[in-house]
């Protein structure tokens, strides 16, 4: 048996680096939240409670937290509906399946930073290829399958595609207000669901077979009752998992707000690790952006007790 | 009755044959045993049976009705697995229900939630639940019935699954292997219950293992496959003493068949090891044969004795209480024969010691250079008699 | 019956090969403004691959502009043209010279602009060294916590749970500030100290070594092997695959990231990280330089996306890690 204090050695630089680097910051952002501390100050005024009733009161803040929320409602749930539809789709294919894999798992290699810039110019006014392809469709079937005018009571000159075209005016996209955030969130999905499509695809091949085969012998003819009865409450654990690990990403977005919109347009992408960035780094505001940081970590906290909860609740499968 | 015909069945992966010309009649009611090695394509075979496999060419026709198109869901079969098959976030109950809900309840009423407030859907639950709470009461499973899956032993999952094949009371139960994953205590009461449940519900079972002792037990007939055929269909009785090749029978029967080379002369006499046998092989020409003697139908003798046919060497004593199985080489040393004597021989013989043995008159098998059975002439008291009675 | 099958499976094909066409526009856009002139950005035309096969650096032109006494010292050359001729042609002498094709116009503008290939070795120290670290910290700490039996192992491997719960990106502010306090903002340090410590390489390290048998470690112990051996000279090569699959979820971590390097290098291009110098170059850019702007965004993306589609199934494997748990 090794000598007792060899747990010690091997243990005390990893805990020493985990009190340094984790548990101490969560400290002084407590801390500091209770204060008007800047860098170079000397010292800082304790200030109670008033950073969080400012969090709490103004509208910056109050946008803030709504587009964050609003960012995380869209992009957990698209990403998420859309990585388990290609993999169910991709399971199903006698061939190509890697092909599309590959593909669709490119986004999430990529630097994002980079990407976002990209995209940018995809949807840039003028040299932007989206709304070049968007105008071009104008007045061709394109335009008569997506403005919807086939669909019993819809008038294909008041939806968004027919109205666009009948102005030829796409949006800015990034500089609209009404577009931005939706078009932050886009690149999200767009960047997200690949890696949760990865997930569902192991889990739907760590799926036994003989569960499916009993299904079909126990009379599910279609595939919506085997979906139902085998393949969704299987991949319970891993929706449990998918779902926790986008939504914590989802909070952390920074990447495409810091490049594209800064915030804006009237604070309209004005999300919560940006606000930490500008408020503290910035603006040299470290009081403010400490007690963003403890709202943040309180969130993330939340969401990954409520995925412990599930997952204890499931009764362990076999 | 329910009748299950298997017509020239062939299946092939890429370049390899798993079967070749399967032909298979399925009795109403019988208890039907598929056995053969890993490999020999018996679980092949049911899951074409059961529509989970298409078959390469061949027909199967289940109650005079042609079933090559129809999917395994449409069959009216019910299966139980090796894994069991359980679904894991159910509990028994909801187990045992989900083919009755399938089967009985209309595509509106099973959806969730609303679903079982629909007109006719109470009714139609409670049937079910009746049904469900019948079998358990069967199966002896009634208090797990709220119980998931990964709540239960090994045997308990292994009637959970049985009960979820029995509530729908389908055209035949198909079986794979159900019992491969109990431990060898639980197997052999298991053995027992299937026998019993069987001759309650008078269906047809058709039954795939790779245990000869769980064929040779259960089963009203017995087909031994290997490499993609079925080489004997028969009752287990006739199987281990009547097989047809070489092969069969040195797959049935625990431990196995002693097999000594022989020569048969064109007069139809087999000579093993120098002694004749007592008898003729009818029409056959002279060629070098083996000569199949089972464990029991082989005795030591006193030294004197006139029977003595064989003299050897023992090698081993394996004592499994009830009976001694004695392991002796041969005085030419290459080969070795396994005798089955009474326990108390193994006072009589240690390691090293000579021994005498003498043979059941008219109980060997004799094969070909083929493996094929050569008959013998018919004697007053056939080979198959003398089986059973120390079978 | 094949045929039917197929004919089934069509549709699963159209909606992927649609899905399949909005992932790829962007790297498509990206490769292909990487590859054509300004104009031919500007003008949306040439395809994929541009038509031009020569464009004129403006700037180069402007830059090099013949003034009077180049024209001066040009008359013996053109001898009877008057001086708005000489300068004419000169101009077309340095237009020639500052024609080229506009994917070595883009690319080697990407270099010279900003310190390109800096900030790609910037990159390679910071992420190799992170990933060194971690491994450093983590395998020993692992290693106990699997195979040692000490006093306080139970709280040793809370902690490392209860760490799992902290995102570093969510901290970065007190980090910021601890790391100015002792002056270490804008150096490599600062880019490197935060991600020492990977509880999550720990907890999957310790999984691992849960599987590997005790008899193993005993046998070493047996052979005299010290248990700072036995860490580096047995568990290590067993955790070969655990560690890659690790190695390419750290790598392609740091190597994307942009949170961390924006608060603590201010300036210093020095330091810039790849996605710092793309971001820094976009800063700047006016309409002119869509082409080398999307020159580097290539390089930057490249390194990362060539090694996954060579060994896909590692990658794969290793950026999903975290949900194998």
């Amino acid at each position: 048996m090794a000598p007792r204090s060899t747990g010690y050695w091997f243990t005390a630089p990893a805990l020493t680096l985990m009190a340094i680097i984790l548990l101490l910051p969560v400290l002084i952002a407590a801390g500091l939240s209770f204060t008007d501390y800047s860098l170079g100050n000397q010292s800082a005024n304790w200030v109670g409670a008033e950073n969080y009733e400012k969090i709490v009161s103004r509208s910056t803040y109050q946008k803030m937290f709504t587009a964050s929320i609003i960012y995380v409602l869209v992009v957990v749930p698209v990403s998420v509906v859309l990585g388990l539809g290609a993999a169910l789709l991709i399971n199903s294919l006698s061939f190509g399946g890697d092909l599309y894999k590959t593909i669709f798992f490119l986004p999430v290699m990529a630097a994002l930073l980079a990407m976002a810039i990209v995209w940018e110019f995809a949807l840039h006014n003028s040299v932007g290829i989206v709304n070049e392809m968007f105008q071009a469709g104008c007045g061709t079937i394109i335009e008569w399958v997506f403005n919807w005018g086939w669909i019993p009571f819809v008038d294909g000159s008041q939806t968004w595609y027919g109205r666009n075209c009948a102005s030829q005016e796409f949006p800015l996209w990034l500089r609209d207000r009404n577009y931005a955030l939706a078009t932050i969130c886009f690149i999200g999905i767009w960047q997200a669901f690949g890696f949760n499509m990865v997930l569902y695809l192991a889990g739907l091949t760590s799926i036994p077979r003989e569960l499916l085969q009993a299904a079909e012998m126990d009379g599910a003819k279609s595939a919506w009752e085997r979906f139902r009865l085998v393949i969704w409450p299987m991949l319970g654990p891993t929706t449990v998992f998918v779902v926790t690990i986008t939504s914590i990403r989802s909070f952390q977005v920074f990447d495409t707000i810091e490049a594209l919109t800064q915030g804006g347009p009237s604070k309209s992408t004005y999300v919560m690790m940006y606000a930490i960035y500008e408020k503290a780094i910035q603006q040299n505001l470290m009081g403010i952006g400490a007690a963003i940081t403890i709202v943040f970590l309180g969130f993330v906290l939340v969401i990954t007790f409520m995925q412990r909860y599930l997952v204890e609740r499931r009764v362990h499968y076999s | 009755m329910s009748h299950i015909q298997v017509n020239a069945i062939e299946k092939s992966f890429a370049d390899t044959k798993v079967l070749q010309g399967v032909q298979l009649d399925i009795r109403g009611g019988e208890f039907l045993t598929l056995v053969g090695p890993s490999g020999c394509g018996k679980s092949t075979l049911l899951r074409i049976i059961a529509g989970l496999e298409r078959q390469t060419s061949g027909d199967v026709v289940i109650a005079g009705r042609n079933v090559n198109g129809v999917r395994a869901s449409e069959r009216d079969l019910a299966m139980v697995f090796q894994s069991y098959a359980l679904y894991p976030h159910l509990t028994v109950r909801d187990n045992m229900m989900t083919p009755l809900r399938l089967r009985d309840l209309s595509k509106a009423q099973r959806t969730p939630l609303v679903g079982r407030y629909l007109p006719g859907s109470k009714k139609k639950l409670a049937g079910i639940r009746e049904t469900v709470e019948e079998t358990a009461d069967i199966l002896k499973i009634r208090e797990l019935l709220a119980r998931k899956p990964g709540q239960l032993s090994g045997g308990q999952r292994q009637r959970a699954a049985l009960g979820r094949a029995m509530v729908r009371r389908p055209v035949a139960f198909l079986m794979d292997e159900p019992l491969s994953n109990l431990d060898a205590a639980l197997r052999v009461h298991m053995r027992a219950e299937l026998t019993d449940l069987h001759r309650r519900l008078q269906a047809t079972f058709v039954y795939v293992t790779h245990d000869q002792a769980e064929a040779l037990t259960m089963s009203s007939r017995v087909a031994v496959m290997m490499d993609g055929r079925i080489l004997q269909l028969d009752t287990p009785m006739a199987v281990y003493a009547d097989p047809v090749s070489r092969r069969v029978a040195e797959f049935i029967g625990s431990p196995k068949i002693n097999i000594l080379p022989g020569r048969l002369d064109s007069a139809g006499r087999v000579t093993v090891l120098g002694h004749s046998m007592a008898r003729r092989i009818t029409d056959a020409a002279a060629q070098s044969v083996s000569v199949g003697i089972r464990p029991e139908h082989l005795i030591d003798v006193p030294t004197d004795s006139d029977a003595a046919e064989y003299v050897g060497v023992v090698r081993r004593l394996e004592h499994l209480g009830s009976d001694l199985y004695i392991h002796a080489s041969l005085s030419d040393g290459q080969e070795m024969l396994i005798i089955r004597s009474d326990p108390d021989a193994a006072a009589r013989y240690s390691y090293g010691d000579p021994i005498t043995i003498a043979q059941v008159k008219g109980a060997a098998l004799i094969f070909d250079d083929k493996g094929d059975r050569l008959r013998t002439a018919p004697k007053k008291e056939s080979a198959g008699d003398d089986a059973l009675e120390v079978a | 019956m094949n045929r039917i099958h197929y004919l089934g499976e069509s549709w699963k094909h159209l909606i992927l090969i649609l899905g399949s066409m909005i992932v790829i526009l962007p790297f498509y856009v990206m490769v292909s403004f990487s590859l054509k002139s300004p104009g031919q950005i500007e003008r949306n035309e040439g395809g994929f691959f541009g038509t031009e096969n020569s464009m004129v650096d403006e700037r180069c032109v402007k830059l090099r502009e013949p003034d009077r006494n180049a024209i001066a010292a040009a008359r013996d050359r053109f001898e009877g043209l008057d001086d708005t001729q000489i300068y004419r042609a000169l101009l077309a002498e340095i237009e020639t010279d500052c024609s080229m094709h506009p994917i070595v116009y883009n690319y080697s503008k990407a270099f010279s602009e900003a310190p390109l290939l800096r900030y790609l070795m910037n990159g390679v120290i910071v992420t190799v060294s992170i990933f060194v670290i971690q491994v450093i910290v983590a395998l020993p700490c692992a290693y106990a916590l699997a195979k040692l039996r000490f006093r306080g192992r139970g709280f040793v491997f809370g902690m490392v749970i209860f760490c799992l719960l902290i995102p570093v990106h969510a901290i970065a502010l007190p980090l910021y500030i601890m790391l100015a306090k002792v002056g270490l903002t804008n150096t490599y340090a600062a880019l490197i100290i935060p991600w020492t410590i990977s509880v999550f390489g720990i907890f999957l390290m310790r999984q691992f070594f849960m599987t590997v048998p005790d008899d193993l470690i005993d046998a070493a112990r047996m052979d005299g092997m010290s248990e700072f051996w036995i860490v580096w000279k047995v568990m290590l090569p067993t955790a070969i695959p655990a560690l890659l699959a690790f190695a390419i979820f750290s790598v392609v971590a740091h190597w994307n990231d942009y949170f961390w390097p924006r608060i603590v290098v201010t300036g210093n291009r020095d330091l810039f990280t790849p996605p710092l110098g793309l971001r820094e170059f976009k800063g700047d850019a006016d309409g002119s330089f869509f082409g080398p702007m999307m020159a580097t965004a290539t390089i930057i993306v490249m390194p990362l996306i060539v090694a996954f589609l060579l060994a896909q199934r590692r990658f794969i494997e290793g950026i999903t890690l975290s949900g194998m748990k």
